[in-house]
């Protein structure tokens, strides 16, 4: 190979290498400055006071229980009151101390029903 | 009876590999021998270190049949590393280790610092002043391109291009004679890798002083992830439109990235970055090794492909400090040279060297992340460089 042709490819390698990381330098930071302007004109915009929640009527959670747990029990009563059409509102959890585990309970109810 | 006995041993040894080994061969094993002992007691780069050696070893047992190139002849089925060879040849195994290692890379220092990208574009002179001194050696512009892109310190950029460079050898090695092996190109670029440690701290303490490697640069900026979900759709665009022919990789690196920035793939992310990368690690590595036989490695012209490789990571690594001690004057004191180093994309320990030099100057300076800037923009940078080659060399 010639070296002129080698010399040629040396350098518009280069060139293209500079050029297009060049582009992504300005693409990058127009990006980040077009995020940065939408984030400032957000925060300048005033702000709705939120609504704080009632704390007479939040309902009482027995300590000990988790916070999943009470996640699950606030959804699996909205799911039912969307169902019947019937609003519900929580007022306490606590344990319910039986004889027979919760589950082995649903299970005996579920194998009796008539059929 | 008995001599039909003595017939029957006879004609087995004949047609048994002992009868067929020869000075080459066993060269060659105790080749793929040391890098086995490299991989496994000096633990260099052995995930790909180990298949390539023990590829190496396959291959150079006679008449087993399981050199990459052993192709279906004379109605026999090829070999089994023929079949899975064909995923390196076919430009398929390195852009899905691309992918792995986009959703193991964090972008978000090069987008706290796109400055840094300069720093891996510089990195990649090693790339291009090698294909001068392979030119000079008396390499094709074939050879000459394979060669030069070990200075990219990137593995599979590294294979890919030396496999289309290297797939005719008709055009380019004319009548003949030496052909280089991508074997011989990996097993370079991935013990340079390895050696990356020891080549690079005397080169960056040559070309700058205390005062710059004591340098302190100022804290990053925190990256919000929609910068770090809009960067791969950006890069990927704008690398695409510009050299078409890097848009596997550059393409797959960024659809590893935005897998793991969009937060929503999560499965998907750990299922490349580890299940996916283990299977094409083990077929690339030991089909890769498997190209490397002993007609295309006993050769004299082999050792100044192992010269102009490690001439390449050199040149590299300068390129890399001098340009960062460019962005030194032009900042008036702000960017320390030293990460300027990290531009050659062997990721994480590029950037690590930059630390450790850093730190030896001034304990108190913590140069990882800046360098890690550079570091991520040279695994682009190598690829945009193996696109151009791929672009401008006929193949």
């Amino acid at each position: 190979m010639p070296l002129s042709d080698v010399f040629a490819t040396v350098f518009s390698g280069l060139t293209i290498v500079f050029i297009a990381l060049i582009i992504l330098i300005i693409s990058v930071s127009l990006i980040s400055l077009v995020l940065k302007k939408n984030k400032n004109q957000a925060s300048a915009k005033p702000t709705v006071p939120q609504k704080q929640p009632d704390k007479k009527n939040m309902p009482i959670v027995e300590d000990g229980i988790n916070d999943e747990v009470v996640a699950v029990i606030a959804a699996a009563i909205s799911a039912m009151s969307s169902e019947k059409g019937t609003k519900y509102a929580i007022h306490g959890i606590k344990t319910v101390k039986t004889v027979r585990p919760v589950w082995a309970f649903a299970g005996i109810q579920e194998n009796t029903r008539p059929f | 009876m008995f001599q039909t006995f003595i017939n029957t041993i006879k004609d087995l040894f004949l047609a048994s590999g002992f009868a067929a080994f020869t000075w080459r061969e066993g060269l060659m094993i105790l080749i793929a021998f040391t890098f086995l002992y490299l991989a496994i007691k000096k633990q260099y780069e052995p995930l790909l270190l180990l298949p390539i050696a023990f590829g190496i070893f396959l291959a150079n047992l006679p008449l087993a049949g399981l050199n990459s190139y052993a192709a279906p002849a004379n109605g026999e089925v090829g070999g089994l590393l023929y079949y899975l060879y064909q995923g390196v040849k076919l430009g398929i195994y390195p852009p899905l280790i691309f992918l792995g290692i986009g959703c193991m890379t964090d972008f978000g220092p090069l987008i706290a610092n796109p400055k840094s990208f300069l720093l891996g574009a510089a990195a990649q002179g090693g790339i291009f002043f090698t294909f001068i001194g392979a030119a000079l050696f008396g390499f094709t512009p074939q050879e000459c391109a394979s060669i030069a892109i070990i200075g990219g310190a990137d593995g599979p950029t590294s294979i890919f291009v030396s496999t289309k460079m290297l797939a005719n050898p008709d055009i380019y090695a004319p009548g003949g004679g030496f052909s280089l092996s991508v074997g011989i190109i990996a097993v370079a670029a991935y013990s340079y890798m390895a050696l990356v440690p020891i080549i690079q701290p005397p080169i960056m303490k040559l070309l700058t002083t205390k005062k710059e490697r004591s340098v302190v640069m100022e804290q990053l900026r925190t990256v919000s992830k929609t910068e770090k979900v809009i960067f791969p759709i950006a890069v990927t665009l704008v690398v695409s439109l510009l050299v078409p022919s890097s848009a596997s990789l550059v393409g797959m690196l960024m659809f590893g990235n935005i897998i793991k920035e969009s937060g929503v793939c999560e499965r998907l992310c750990k299922t490349a970055q580890n299940e996916l990368m283990n299977i094409i690690t083990i077929f690339l590595g030991v089909t890769v090794g498997a190209t490397t036989t002993a007609t295309n490695v006993v050769n004299l012209k082999t050792l100044s492909v192992i010269l102009l490789g490690l001439v390449a990571f050199c040149i590299g690594t300068a390129c890399g400090v001098l340009f960062g001690k460019l962005m030194y004057l032009f900042t008036k004191g702000k960017v320390n040279p030293l990460i300027g180093s990290a531009g050659v994309s062997a990721v994480p320990m590029a950037a690590r060297v930059s630390q450790k030099v850093g730190a030896e100057a001034n304990p108190t300076n913590f140069l990882l992340m800046h360098a890690m800037g550079p570091n991520v923009a040279g695994v682009i940078g190598s690829a945009v460089a193996a696109g151009v080659l791929l672009s401008v060399i006929p193949h």
